[in-house]
């Protein structure tokens, strides 16, 4: 075979001669001209993305391996709480005039929430699962007094159903608190049995009727100060959820669910108090469930919960708002992606980077940061999602090295 | 990490910023080149960025940053290609989706001619083998010499100019034939 040992001339840089080789140079200038990037191919150097894409092997395939199998395990586990507490933990006779704390199954203490004294004739507490009770009333009636004064008179035969805590053995929980955290906690979950209607006569002995129940508790908040925050975002979202309504706004419902939300956003900007913020929040989801500043609220309680670290949370209020107010929607779109990215979603992520840079060049109140993290958000998923191997370039040796480039 | 600059100049720390400053145009060129008007260009310069953040501190300064970055820079032009090549498969559209004009702008007749023939440029590029594509794209394009290839490709010379001279020879029969239709 010939040995090529000099360069050709450029068919690109060639003067006038064979008429195939001019075509040639002439193409190739024209592709060399229209491949010459401008000022807007060099966007802004991007911060530091999320998602920091990982080299996938064996360790991490192993990995998924492991955390499906305990998945699975785990869900056989759920399966069979859930089954066991279905079926009734026990009945336990309580003294007359005591103050009832009960050892459940698993080696936990349950007591009514309260404390709740009984006192009547005779007394049964029968514990239908863990975080709920019933209390039968013997053959005469039975009052259920709780630690504020309030009492419920169960009439002979029936039955009242109320909340149980469940604390660690050691430990007496606090109530849960149910509805809002500000204010005065709630009695404890003690209704009044009179709406309920009488059992039927035939029923009454052997089916003890449900005469009021308690509402379900709702996760403390209580313990958010408590918690060691999880890892902050790499970069926080600086996104404007709208802005906060006037505290003094007309009058009447509109203008208490404005200062309510007014009072969170201050709560969550200038006192930098999220727990406090997400306090209020609920405050206004109790009392304005559909109120007319609801994105605004949602929007304020995104903000509160990425403070408080609770991404997974915060995602999920998210996607729960309805579009069209609130922030805008390429920021709203950046938020949602960078949120999904940081939680694994990469691939529907992809799709929220793609529509923050639509709606930003859209001029839909785009920003150039908004676009440049939104390419910087699609680049790590891309790279996450199959171009990272790739992307590790080999580092050369020295010696591979001649001469030096252009 | 000290390490010495591409242009031989004194040991610097590397610092993401200053590289970015440096050498984001070149790495935008050669985005713009290897790939051609298919190939988003702020997008492979910010995953070239992203990659050069995270491997940053790992880098020993055994190789010139400039072949580093043409390197990471090519793998990733390689797989958008690829991408945009299953996109046009998928949509069995190859004539709209390949290249067509590189970027929305207002342009005149020139203008147009150019990138149409841009296009058919790249299109008969498609056909090469990468290697050969990408030795024919650094050496009439960029106007890199075969020992500069050499350096930002990891290849020996000599293998450059036959890599170059198979190029040229298949490029040279695709182009006639097109002309030819």
């Amino acid at each position: 075979m010939r040995r090529i040992r000099t360069e050709p001339e450029r068919w690109s840089a060639r003067g006038a001669g064979n008429a195939l080789e001019d075509s040639l140079g002439a193409a190739l200038r024209a592709a060399a001209d229209a491949t010459v990037p401008g000022p807007a191919d060099l966007p802004p150097l991007a911060p530091e993305p999320l998602v920091v894409p990982r080299r996938l092997g064996l360790p991490a395939l192993a990995g998924v391996l492991v955390l499906v199998a305990g998945g699975a395990v785990g869900a056989a586990q759920l399966v069979r709480a859930a089954r066991a507490a279905r079926e009734p933990l026990g009945t336990v006779d309580v003294p007359r005039g005591s103050t009832v704390s009960i050892s459940g199954r698993h080696g936990r203490r349950i007591r009514l929430d309260g404390p709740i004294t009984l006192s009547g004739d005779v007394e049964r507490v029968v514990l239908a699962g863990e975080g709920e009770a019933r209390v039968e009333a013997g053959e005469r009636p039975l009052e259920i007094r709780g630690p504020s004064g309030s009492a419920i008179d169960l009439p002979a035969g029936a039955t009242w159903s109320g909340t149980v805590a469940a604390a660690p053995a050691a430990q007496a929980a606090p109530p849960a608190h149910a509805g809002a955290a500000v204010g005065p906690p709630p009695a404890p979950s003690l209704a009044p049995p009179a709406p309920a209607p009488p059992p039927a006569p035939a029923l009454a002995a052997a089916a003890p009727v449900v005469v009021a129940r308690a509402a379900a508790p709702r996760p403390e908040r209580a313990h958010h100060a408590d918690r060691s925050p999880p890892a902050p975002l790499a970069a926080p979202p600086a996104l404007e959820p709208g802005p906060p309504p006037s505290p003094a706004p007309a009058s009447g419902a509109d203008g208490a669910e404005a200062a309510l939300v007014a009072s969170a956003f201050r709560a969550l900007r200038a006192g930098h108090d999220p727990a406090g913020a997400l306090a209020l929040l609920d405050q206004h989801a109790a009392r304005f469930p559909l109120g007319v500043l609801a994105v605004e609220a949602g929007m304020a309680r995104v903000e509160a919960l990425l403070a408080e670290g609770e991404r997974g949370r915060a995602l999920a209020t998210l996607e729960a708002l309805p579009e069209g107010r609130g922030a805008s929607p390429p920021a709203r779109a950046l938020l949602r992606g960078e949120l999904r990215a940081s939680l694994g979603g990469c691939r529907a992520a992809l799709a929220d980077f793609d529509a923050a840079l639509a709606s930003a060049v859209a001029g839909a109140g785009g920003s150039a940061e908004v676009s440049a993290r939104a390419r910087a958000g699609r680049a790590a998923c891309r790279a996450r999602l199959g171009i990272s191997d790739e992307t590790l370039a080999p580092l050369p040796t020295r010696e591979g090295v001649e001469g030096a480039p252009r | 990490l000290p390490l010495p600059s591409s242009a031989g100049a004194p040991a610097e720390p590397l610092d993401i910023e200053e590289l970015y400053r440096q050498h984001a145009p070149t790495v935008a060129r050669w985005a713009a080149r290897l790939g051609g008007p298919s190939v988003d260009v702020q997008d492979v310069v910010q995953e070239v960025f992203l990659v050069a953040r995270r491997r940053l501190r790992r880098f020993d300064g055994a190789a010139k940053v400039t072949t580093w970055l043409f390197r990471a820079t090519q793998r990733i032009v390689l797989a958008a290609r690829r991408k945009a090549r299953l996109r046009r498969w998928l949509s069995r559209t190859p004539a709209d989706l390949a290249p067509a004009a590189p970027r929305p702008r207002p342009t005149p007749l020139e203008t147009v001619e150019r990138d149409e023939l841009a296009g058919v440029v790249y299109r008969l590029l498609d056909q090469l083998p990468e290697r050969q594509r990408q030795v024919l794209i650094l050496f009439e394009m960029e106007g890199l010499g075969a020992a500069e290839i050499a350096a930002l490709t990891g290849a020996r010379p000599a293998t450059v100019r036959v890599q170059l001279h198979r190029a040229r020879c298949k490029f040279a029969e695709l182009y006639e034939a097109w002309e030819q239709q």
